[in-house]
């Protein structure tokens, strides 16, 4: 019943893995654990540090020659037409060697599928190339102070003028804003229609030169990943609407829905090494026999493994070519969850009973405490686990919408 | 280096096709009604529904070789077929064939094999495994039955429990402890010194029996001594079919509440649509769709021989019993008054859920199972 891949994926997997291995700069694995997870903030400093290695753009430079950035976007437009297949095999291959899959982060995400799927040809043309060399980085506009899980009231204000669009107004919680060059922006551009009607995906030029000021957010565990943006006659040309004026709500619910096939797949690769560090830390502290403990670990290991299995049935129904099934809109639940209530158990088990910090300026924690505060973030951000359920609800059960009280 | 390898979980046309036809075919004899209907009566099934499990649908031998009357099927398809059974509740014995005939298989005595496998393959005979004791099922460190050789044979004496439909079963396989250490035996429904009660079960779509053995005529299968490996192995295989069958059972009872919550109506509304309701419906889905995953991961592991059988297993049965409970209880909250009613199904769905979480060992107990395997 175990399928192994057939002759032409388990070449290309060969492929790919000799290709990294003969393109990899020696000791690009060895200066961070690339499959750390985002969400584990404090942790995951070590990627960004080192990304600023010249070993890591060398690596850069020899994926964007050998034509492995957003491989899974049309020959067309400078990718190589990958299926989710494909893409997943790369994505696995590049946690197998331990080196880091290069991303463009939102632009290569939310961006480009949105071009792909709702820009001219004229517009991929002009936007998708900048994606790829990583000239243009996208930060993303979407929530606002008074907008976050009911996206489509947004306010801030898109005006046309001319040839352009002006746009005034307050966006927040921007994560990648200290290195993007562009935001993408969901605005207002008729006040007078239905609210999910009046809105329009633009592009825009992300500089203080264009009169937007950003001022970082401090969040819980001391870093300062986001920010809040403040647009005051931010000024963008109409070609960079994207799908059309007030067709945004559209290109924006597209881009969100974009699928990211490969990500399940790999999923548990980076929450695995995450669990043998926690048998370590309670060893260490003498608790490995505690039956309490014992039990928490047993169910720790059980939902790392239970998004391996998830990763392989995602993978079976891409092999068989099908949709996405039920599995795919639980899993951003499953992990979130999952590693809010690990963080409360694991802080349990932490030197000094999780009380003490390491001593050095600012707010370092230990991997524990990073752990208890940055994964209160994976229930909010790209959809709050209370979202999360109203579409597992309503899209996979059918249940009825809740009766709405204004349009 | 992760092994890349896919599994596949994509089902076959003639994987559909067996569980199309057994669904029609418990529909129309072996319904949920039916269950309730049998739960109060003797023996507790029907015995001519048994017999077409076998005859007519091919589904008791499906696991076993050709040569030995059986399928020659994978535990994928076994798995099918109980997910099947366990939406209805059949309370025959389905499962304890399927776990005796796995037991057989596992302990490779060839003999054994061809004298008792064509029977109840093709459902002329019903068999069951006796290996529970008050430690708990499958254990080879707390055996308290004890085989010795008289007379040319082997007599056993002492006593197990929990016997699946052990009060009816024609064959009994019986984990004993020799001088040389734990084996294996089967004993006939017939012999003397054997006796058998039917317990009153909180599950009373699942008949339990205590089996008695005094001087009871056994015969070996395997060597003397070498029952530990295929009783383990036949464990594992034992959980992963249990963890199959309650993942049946979760989705009928979640087809249930769905049903209410989309036609019941309070406040002018479908209760469907409340928020309160279909936040803990999602929570479900989350518990329902993992389980049924690490299921089916755990049958095709068992069929293509993976190492992490043990693991797999506890995990699939510690969390198909987790999430079994918590839908039946949401089952009766979400239906209020009526779901606390004998009359409602709700409770059959409840009481088979809490039963499943113990039947094979609690649910501490397989994550216990667990850690140990990983070496932790």
């Amino acid at each position: 019943m175990q399928l192994q891949l057939t002759g032409e994926l388990r070449e290309f997997h060969e492929e790919i893995v000799g290709w990294i291995h003969d393109h990899a700069p020696r000791g690009l694995s060895e200066l961070a654990d690339w499959s750390t997870p985002w969400g584990n903030m404090a942790q995951y400093q070590q990627v960004v540090r080192a990304r600023q290695h010249e070993l890591y753009a060398d690596w850069e430079k020899a994926c964007v020659e050998g034509q492995l950035i957003c491989p899974q976007w049309p020959q067309a437009v400078g990718g190589r037409g990958w299926d989710a297949i494909h893409a997943a095999i790369f994505d696995i291959a590049c946690h197998e060697v331990n080196v880091p899959r290069i991303s463009r982060g939102f632009g290569e995400w939310l961006v480009g599928p949105s071009l792909l799927l709702q820009g001219t040809l004229e517009q991929q043309q002009a936007f998708l190339p900048p994606i790829m060399s990583g000239q243009d980085i996208y930060c993303q506009g979407f929530s606002e102070p008074n907008h976050g899980s009911d996206l489509a009231a947004v306010e801030t204000k898109g005006v046309v003028d001319g040839d352009e669009i002006v746009i005034s107004g307050q966006k927040v919680w921007t994560s990648d804003a200290t290195d993007a060059n562009m935001i993408f922006v969901l605005c207002r551009t008729d006040p007078e229609a239905p609210k999910h009607a009046g809105l329009s995906f633009v592009l825009v030029p992300f500089t203080p030169e264009n009169n937007i000021e950003v001022r970082p957010i401090m969040m819980i565990n001391g870093i300062a990943d986001f920010c809040e943006d403040f647009f005051d006659n931010a000024r963008a040309p109409l070609f960079n609407v994207i799908g059309g004026l007030n067709n945004g709500w559209r290109v924006a619910m597209t881009a969100l829905s974009y699928e990211r096939g490969a990500d399940a797949t790999t999923q548990h690769l980076s929450y695995l090494p995450e669990f043998w560090a926690l048998v370590e830390q309670a060893s260490a502290r003498g608790r490995l026999t505690d039956p309490p403990v014992r039990q928490r670990l047993a169910w720790a290991y059980a939902n790392v493994e239970l998004m391996r299995y998830a990763g392989l049935r995602s993978l079976s129904r891409l092999l068989a070519g099908g949709p996405p099934g039920v599995l795919e809109s639980v899993s951003k639940l499953h992990w979130s969850e999952y590693q809010r209530e690990l963080g409360e158990f694991a802080i349990e088990l932490d030197d000094d009973f999780g009380l003490i910090r390491p001593d050095g300026p600012g707010y370092p924690v230990t991997r524990w405490q990073d752990l208890y505060l940055s994964s209160r973030s994976g229930t909010i951000y790209s959809g709050t686990s209370e979202i999360q359920r109203n579409i597992i609800a309503e899209r996979v059960l059918g249940l009825p919408k809740e009766p709405r009280v204004n349009g | 280096m992760a092994e890349i390898a896919a599994v596949n979980f994509e089902l076959a046309d003639y994987q559909r096709d067996l569980v199309d036809a057994t669904r029609q075919f418990l529909g129309a004899r072996a319904s949920l009604g039916q269950s309730r209907k049998l739960m109060t009566a003797e023996p507790g099934f029907d015995a001519a529904v048994h017999r077409q499990l076998g005859s007519e649908l091919g589904l008791l031998g499906l696991h076993v070789p050709e040569e030995h009357g059986g399928a020659g099927a994978g535990f994928t398809e076994v798995a099918l077929a109980l997910q099947e059974t366990g939406r209805v509740l059949y309370p025959g014995p389905y499962l304890p064939t399927i776990i005796a005939l796995e037991l057989l298989l596992q302990a490779g005595d060839a003999a054994a094999l061809a004298r008792l496998g064509p029977p109840l393959a093709d459902g002329s005979a019903t068999a069951s495994v006796a290996w529970a004791e008050s430690a708990g099922p499958g254990r080879v460190d707390h055996i308290t039955v004890t085989g010795s050789q008289a007379g040319g044979g082997w007599v056993l004496r002492g006593s197990k429990r929990f016997v699946i439909n052990g009060d009816t079963a024609d064959v009994l396989l019986v984990s004993a402890l020799t001088p040389e250490g734990p084996s294996l035996f089967s004993v006939s429904g017939q012999a003397s010194g054997l006796t058998r009660t039917r317990r009153p079960t909180l599950d009373q779509t699942r008949s339990l029996a205590d089996v008695g053995f005094a001087d009871t005529p056994a015969e070996l299968i395997g060597a003397a001594g070498a029952a530990a490996r295929p009783i383990s192995a036949a464990f594992d295989r034992a959980c992963a079919a249990l963890a199959a069958e309650t993942v049946g059972v979760t989705d009928a009872t979640m087809e249930l509440t769905l049903g209410y919550l989309k036609e019941r109506r309070q406040f002018g509304r479908l209760i469907g649509s409340f928020q309160a309701l279909k936040h803990r419906c999602a929570d479900l889905v989350l518990a329902i769709e993992l389980a049924r995953c690490a299921a089916d991961y755990t049958a095709r592991a068992i069929d293509a021989d993976n190492d992490d059988i043990t693991t797999a297993s506890a995990i699939a049965l510690s969390e198909a019993a987790l999430a079994a409970q918590r839908v039946a209880g949401e089952c009766i909250q979400m239906h209020g008054g009526i779901g606390f009613t004998w009359e409602h199904d709700a409770h059959l769905f409840f009481k088979r859920a809490r039963a499943s979480a113990a039947l094979l060992g609690s649910v501490a107990g397989h994550r216990e199972r667990l850690l140990q395997s990983i070496g932790v």
